[in-house]
């Protein structure tokens, strides 16, 4: 069958889906497209669709016949990227593992505190490394060779490839984490059970049925982890500009903010294209690997009950293992937050107590702009994340679920808006909605609509948590007289939730540190609060800067709880 | 009193009275007719919309301009990558903006693509000096390049007064440097030196002295003492930072290049009056100094009369203003020596 493999779409069924495919499809075609032919445009200091602008191969010679690429740019952004993914990898494993799969204690406070490093923008992460790490100043420092009786500098240095390797994995464990932890929680232990019940030890069930059972839940996020990892610019330009280390984001940054005159978006078109090409490949690897997606179905409709694991004697030393990461990648970089946001970049002494003030704070909510840039915040993350979840669950179930003609090519544009570097999409979008005659360019529209092209997060999500589900349970609602739509809302959106909400907290929180997408088409009224946080920092406020971080946290804090509190107990486990 | 006495007394007065106004050169726009026609105009179109690169440029200018102007609402925003913004928004037939102020290497592409507009800047009291590209920018003020340092941490004496001096062994590890603004600096100074000398000087910073490259805020770097001195920085940093109560304090050297920052009208702006008044505005003095006075940039020219600009002048460094005759060749010498800088070529 044509669209639905089960029983058939209906009207509204049709019109649902159909919209939602064409809108995936030019929320994400148009940065695509606009990546592709600005790769081909010049010369340098001309915009890709200026009257005199033409068609060109010199972005592509410039950049690929440049040696620097091949002895420098390459081998570090191999060594940065590999060593990122592996160790973000095994750390957000094993701590989505021990949160939602084991009886681990606090696992609610450990699953907001592992997502800190999310909440916070990367550029002020990025500075609280430094402050704690620096090898002459930082605090760890300073503790350790007191410690130690150590002299000089040192012992740790964040100004290095490991330094850069453990800052950027700190950084993406959370995104790692919450798409690990909806694949674990949605997992029936029930394979887990029979291997245990035919005496197989914990690490041989562990080694041959969890991580098989798991390995498309596993695969996504790699994937995206690689493509992710691969664009991150601002711990690079942070960390690994005193380093020397100079990967493919940075250059992507350097041709955007030249030296001298225009960005010169051909070149760095040029730099992202390889992007698009590594996430294709990554991807029909990833469709090759997962084939017969029925191997994976652990969710019937039959006993769906998942259980925790029980620690027994590991579980306080696993609690405390979680605790001193938490510790480390958390709680000393709020710290260092909030210490700015009180005091400034001063070193903290019994001297500084009388000078900490909460001042900072006052000149940020009296600013005249504030409470506007927090209802924008909320609502264009707000409205973006939940666009971007429908959306992905439903062509998530159309690759899936159908066998639909052109669907691969839908699987490769919802897929490809990872190869898409934000500040491109950016100017996609603004050149766009300056041509189109509606009145969104300027308004909190243009943003919840240009944020709504990460497709590919939800729609792989939403594909893994169905490749799980037995379609029995769709089939029972169809016999039983359910519509299309009906089923939708009452058989997989529920069974989907974890993975839904999940989604919708990773986006929302991504929308509202989002800063670059907002910087490009940003007026002053569609001012959000990261852009804010931006022009504090830049006007060498650090303690506003700091308090707007710190307030964006207390915003997005009650968020994850509240999601949380609402899906866990339809997926609490006995 | 006698009939000549009285004259002369009415004369001093008279005398006494202009002589400020007089030695400002600029007295004139207060009492123009022209000016308080522009104002008419200005009020009634009730707001104005500026460009620029950043916050610290352009927040200040709401109150002074609003007691000096009544009526007319400033709306600023303040980006790095405006110039691209703006070619983009008049490309698409999008006109938002009615001034863009900038530093004169962000106006030369907007005004390659005929965005800024003709202005009369004579009515400010203004002469044919202050103003570049065809009288379309009018000068504002000027960012002056020297060393920034932690004045806790160094004693003013240890500093060397020549770029050089910081090549010296004692100040390995010490040093932190922009990397938007070390290249630029480094431009000035090839033009001095020559390219080759400018790039040993470069890579000596860099692979010797251990500088920390950074695109993070060095005020905190330097602050918190992970390092002591940084090389490349604005004098007007160094004092605002002082001003929030940070150690700070500048030094100077030799040669101290100076940044040229500018202010145009832009083509059919859309409050073209308020428009022409805030630039005006902007290149008086009474802009110049309230903007020295909060902001710490200011017109250092020669006989602008800023105290910032005695102030260097006392210290004894060469001031080397971008203007552009020298504008093309040091941006060429930037460019490359940032690959040295952000280690693309070692």
């Amino acid at each position: 069958m044509g669209l639905s493999r089960g029983s058939g779409l209906g009207c509204s069924g049709l019109f649902v889906v159909g919209a939602a495919i064409v809108t995936a499809v030019y929320l994400v075609s148009a940065p695509l497209l606009m990546l592709v032919v600005t790769a081909f445009r010049g010369p340098d200091d001309f915009l890709p669709f200026e009257p005199d602008a033409e068609w060109t191969l010199e972005h592509l010679r410039t950049i690929y016949y440049d040696p620097v690429l091949y002895q420098v740019t390459i081998p570090d952004t191999l060594t940065f990227v590999i060593g990122s993914v592996v160790c973000t990898f095994v750390i957000a494993f094993s701590l989505a593992w021990l949160v939602e799969r084991t009886d681990l204690p606090w696992r609610n406070v450990l699953f907001t505190l592992i997502l800190f490093p999310l909440l916070v923008p990367t550029i002020v992460l990025a500075i609280a490394w430094i402050y704690l790490f620096g090898p002459n100043a930082g605090w760890v420092n300073v503790a350790l060779r007191s410690l130690l009786g150590l002299s000089g500098d040192g012992p740790l240095d964040v100004f290095t490839m490991p330094g850069l390797i453990a800052c950027q994995s700190v950084a993406l464990v959370p995104f790692v984490f919450l798409l690990m932890s909806a694949t674990l929680r949605t997992m029936s232990p029930a394979l887990e059970e029979a291997s245990s019940t035919s005496g197989a030890s914990p690490w041989t069930t562990f080694r041959r049925v969890t991580l098989p059972v798991l390995r498309p839940g596993m695969l996504a996020p790699l994937i995206l982890t690689a493509l992710i990892t691969l664009e991150q610019f601002e711990m690079p330009l942070l960390v690994g500009l005193p380093a020397r280390i100079n990967v493919f984001s940075t250059r992507i940054f350097y041709e955007l903010n030249p030296d001298t005159g225009l960005p010169i978006y051909g070149r760095a078109a040029a730099v992202a294209l390889p992007f698009l090409v590594i996430g294709l490949l990554l991807l029909g690897v990833y469709n090759r690997l997962i084939r017969e997606a029925d191997r994976y179905v652990t969710v019937t409709g039959r006993g769906y009950r998942p259980r925790r694991l029980p620690l027994g004697q590991w579980r306080w030393p696993a609690f405390t293992a979680a605790v001193a990461y938490v510790g480390v990648t958390g709680i000393l970089p709020a710290i260092v937050l909030i210490w700015i946001s009180l005091y400034g970049y001063g070193m903290p002494s019994l001297g500084s107590w009388p000078e900490v003030s909460l001042e900072a704070y006052r000149n940020v909510i009296n600013d005249p702009v504030f409470i506007g840039a927090t209802l924008n915040t909320l609502m264009v993350a707000g409205a973006s994340a939940a666009l971007v979840v429908v959306l992905g669950a439903v062509i998530g179930w159309v690759l899936a679920r159908t066998r639909m003609p052109g669907r691969a090519i839908l699987d490769v544009v919802s897929f490809a808006s990872v190869g898409i570097p934000s500040v491109i999409a950016g100017l996609a979008a603004m050149l766009l909605y300056l041509t189109l005659p509606v009145a969104l360019y300027g308004t909190v529209w243009v943003l919840v609509l240009t944020y709504s092209y990460r497709l590919a997060v939800t729609t792989r999500m939403s594909r893994v948590g169905l490749m799980q589900m037995h379609t029995e349970l769709e089939e029972a609602s169809a016999v039983s007289g359910g519509r299309w739509l009906t089923t939708l809302r009452r058989v997989i959106f529920p069974l989907l939730a974890p993975t839904l909400v999940s989604g919708f907290v990773l986006l929302f929180i991504i929308g509202v540190r989002e800063f670059t997408l907002a910087m490009i088409l940003g007026s002053p009224d569609n001012l959000v609060l990261s852009v804010l946080l931006w022009r504090f920092f830049e006007d060498g406020s650090a303690s506003e800067a700091s308090a707007v971080a710190s307030l964006i946290i207390l915003l997005v804090v009650p968020v994850i709880f509240v999601l949380r509190r609402l899906v866990a107990p339809k997926a609490e486990y006995g | 009193m006698s009939r000549s006495t009285g004259h002369l007394t009415v004369a001093m007065v008279a005398l006494l009275i202009a002589w400020p106004s007089a030695a400002l050169g600029q007295s004139d726009w207060r009492t123009s007719t022209e000016v308080r026609n522009l104002y008419e105009a200005a009020r009634a179109e009730g707001e104005v919309v500026i460009w620029g690169a950043q916050r610290r440029e352009l927040a200040w200018i709401q109150e002074p301009f609003g007691k000096r102007f009544p009526g007319i609402e400033v709306k600023w925003t303040a980006d790095r990558s405006a110039a691209t913004k703006l070619i983009t928004e008049y490309r698409a037939g999008r006109f938002a903006v009615d001034l863009f102020h900038f530093s004169l290497g962000g106006m030369l592409p907007v005004d390659r693509r005929r965005v800024l507009g003709a202005n009369d800047w004579t009515i400010w009291g203004n002469g044919p000096e202050d103003a570049l590209l065809d009288g379309k920018v009018g000068l504002t003020h000027n960012l002056v390049y020297a060393v920034v340092y932690n004045e806790d941490l160094v004693s003013a004496e240890d500093l060397p007064t020549t770029w050089a001096g910081y090549l010296e062994p004692r100040w390995q590890g010490k040093l932190v440097a922009s990397q938007f603004l070390l290249p630029r600096l480094l431009g000035f100074l090839a033009l001095e030196w020559g390219e080759a000398k400018a790039a040993d000087y470069a890579r000596a910073l860099i692979d010797k002295q251990k500088t920390l490259i950074t695109r993070a805020p060095r005020e905190g770097i330097l602050q918190r003492g992970e390092r002591l001195v940084a090389v490349g920085e604005f004098v007007g940093s160094a004092m605002y930072w002082k001003s929030l109560g940070m150690p700070m304090h500048w030094a100077a050297t030799e040669l101290m290049p100076a940044t040229q920052f500018g202010v145009a009208t832009l083509v059919r702006a859309p409050h073209p009056h308020a428009a022409q008044l805030l630039a005006g505005w902007m290149t008086t003095d009474e802009a110049k100094i309230t903007r020295e006075r909060l902001m710490f940039s200011a017109d250092v020219r020669p006989g602008s009369g800023s105290e910032i600009g005695a102030l260097l002048s006392a210290k004894g460094g060469r001031i080397v203003f971008e203007d552009l005759g020298n504008m093309t060749d040091r941006a060429a010498l930037y460019e490359r020596l940032s690959a040295i800088v952000t280690g693309q070529v070692r």
